[in-house]
C-alpha cells in the first residue's frame, strides 16, 4: 500500500513536469506571435490585407492549439513558421497597398505640374489653378482621410492635434542639413498638406540639453526652416507653415541618459484643425520642469 | 482463458496498427504542384532579384520537399512542400512591397523637379 501511494507520488511528478515541458517557451510560436502582433499593430496592414491578415490568425490559432492540446512540437512548429511568415506577408502587401495609393495621389499631382508647366515653353505661366476639381468632402471625411494618409508616419493624436515627428536621424549630426532618408516622409506631409488644403501646420524643432542654450536654441531654429524649407520646395504656400526652435524646453524624456537625449532631438510637425487653427503649446513640457539658467 | 485473452489482445494491437497503416498521409501530390506554381510566380513576380533570401529559401525548400516526397516522407514532403509555398508568397509579397515603394519615391522626385522647374519660371517671369 505504502509502495503504491510512492509510485503515485512520482507518476504525479512526471504528469507535472510534463506540463510543465509543454508551457516552456517555444521559439517558433513566440516568433510567430511576435510577428502576427507587429502586422495587426499596422493600420496598412488592418487597410489593405486584412485576408492575409484573419489566416495568420488562424494558422498562429491552429498552432497554439496543436501545442496546447496535443503537444505535437513538431507539428506546432511548422504551423507556427507558416503563421509567421503569413504574418510577415500581410505586412509587405499593406505596405504594397499603401504605395499604390500614394502613387495614385502622387500621378495625379504630376500631371496637374505637368499641365502647369506646360504653357511655359510658350513664354505664359499660369498662375494656380482654381480647385474646381476638388470634389467636395465632409468635415468628418476629411478628418478621416488626413489620419490615413499619415498613418505611415506613426502620426499621433495629441490634445493639439494630429502630430508627425521627424526623429534626430533625418537629421546631420549637430547639423540642419536634412538627409535624403527623410524625403519620402516629408512627400507623404506635402501630399496630406496639398489633399488637405484647408489645414496649416507648426514646425517645432527641440535638442537635448547638452551644449550651450544659445547653440540649441541656433540648431533647433535653422532645423525648424530647413523642415519648412523642404515643404515649401514641394510646393506648399510657406503661408500655411509655421516654424519655431526651441531648443533644450519641451523635453520629451530623461536628459540623463542618451536613448533619452535622442529622443528628444527631434522635429513635430502639428498639423492644424480644418479652419486652419494651430493650438499654442501649454508652458510646461510634458517630462517635468527644466531648471532655468 | 488466458490464452484466448492474449489472442484479442493481440487481435486490438493489429487493428490499431492497420488503423494507423489507414491514417498515414497521402502522396502530397497537391502540395508539391501548389508550392512550385507559388515559386514560379514569385520568380516571374522578379522575387530573385528583390527578394533573393526569401526566394532561394522557397526554392531550396521545395527541392527538399521533392527529394522528401522520393523518398516516401510523405509528413516531411507535406510540410516542406507546404512552407516552400508560403515562403514564395512572402518573397512575392515583399517583391510587390519594394517595387511600389520604388516607383513611389521616383514619382515623388518627378514631383520635386517639376515644382522647381515651375518656381524658377515664375520668379523669371
Amino acid at each position: 500500500m505504502r509502495n503504491s501511494t510512492w509510485t503515485c507520488g512520482i507518476g504525479a511528478l512526471f504528469v507535472c513536469a510534463g506540463c510543465q515541458t509543454v508551457s516552456l517557451p517555444n521559439p517558433e510560436l513566440e516568433s510567430a506571435r511576435e510577428s502576427y502582433r507587429t502586422a495587426q499593430a499596422d493600420p496598412r496592414v488592418q487597410r489593405y490585407a486584412p485576408v492575409e491578415l484573419n489566416r495568420a490568425r488562424e494558422t498562429l490559432q491552429h498552432a497554439e492549439a496543436e501545442m496546447r492540446e496535443n503537444g505535437n512540437t513538431a507539428l506546432a512548429a511548422h504551423l507556427a513558421y507558416i503563421a509567421r511568415q503569413r504574418a510577415l506577408m500581410a505586412t509587405e502587401l499593406g505596405v504594397h497597398g499603401y504605395a499604390e495609393e500614394q502613387i495614385k495621389t502622387a500621378n495625379a499631382r504630376r500631371d496637374e505640374l505637368i499641365a502647369q508647366a506646360g504653357p511655359r515653353d510658350s513664354g505664359i505661366v499660369q498662375g494656380p489653378s482654381a480647385d474646381t476639381r476638388t470634389q467636395p468632402l465632409t468635415p468628418e471625411q476629411r478628418a478621416a482621410r488626413l489620419q490615413a494618409e499619415l498613418a505611415a508616419l506613426q502620426a499621433r493624436n495629441t490634445d493639439r492635434g494630429i502630430v508627425v515627428t521627424l526623429s534626430d536621424a533625418a537629421f546631420d549630426v549637430d547639423s540642419a542639413r536634412l538627409r535624403s532618408s527623410a524625403d519620402p516622409t516629408l512627400d507623404t506631409i506635402a501630399n496630406a498638406l496639398r489633399e488637405n488644403p484647408e489645414r496649416r501646420v507648426m514646425i517645432e524643432a527641440f535638442t537635448d540639453s547638452q551644449g550651450l542654450d544659445s547653440h540649441n536654441l541656433e540648431l533647433s531654429a535653422r532645423r525648424a526652416g530647413t523642415v519648412r524649407q523642404a515643404l515649401v520646395d514641394r510646393g506648399i504656400s510657406a503661408q500655411r507653415i509655421e516654424a519655431q526652435g526651441l531648443g533644450e524646453a519641451f523635453p520629451i524624456a530623461t536628459n540623463s541618459t542618451s536613448a533619452g537625449r535622442q529622443s528628444n532631438r527631434r522635429v513635430e510637425i502639428l498639423f492644424s484643425d480644418t479652419q486652419g487653427r494651430l493650438v499654442s503649446r501649454p508652458m510646461r513640457g510634458s517630462y517635468g520642469s527644466r531648471p532655468q539658467r | 482463458m488466458k490464452h484466448r485473452s492474449s489472442i484479442f489482445i493481440a487481435a486490438v494491437i493489429a487493428t490499431a496498427l492497420l488503423g494507423g497503416c489507414a491514417i498515414a498521409p497521402a502522396a502530397p501530390t497537391a502540395q508539391l504542384a501548389a508550392g512550385r506554381t507559388a515559386v514560379d510566380q514569385a520568380r516571374m513576380a522578379g522575387a530573385m532579384e528583390a527578394a533573393p533570401i526569401e526566394y532561394d529559401g522557397a526554392r531550396a525548400k521545395l527541392l527538399r520537399a521533392e527529394g522528401a516526397y522520393q523518398a516516401q516522407d510523405y509528413t516531411l514532403a507535406t510540410r516542406l512542400a507546404r512552407e516552400a509555398e508560403v515562403d514564395a508568397q512572402l518573397a512575392q509579397a515583399r517583391t510587390s512591397a519594394i517595387r511600389s515603394q520604388q516607383a513611389l519615391v521616383e514619382i515623388n522626385a518627378s514631383i520635386r523637379a517639376l515644382q522647381s522647374e515651375i518656381d524658377r519660371a515664375r520668379r523669371g517671369g
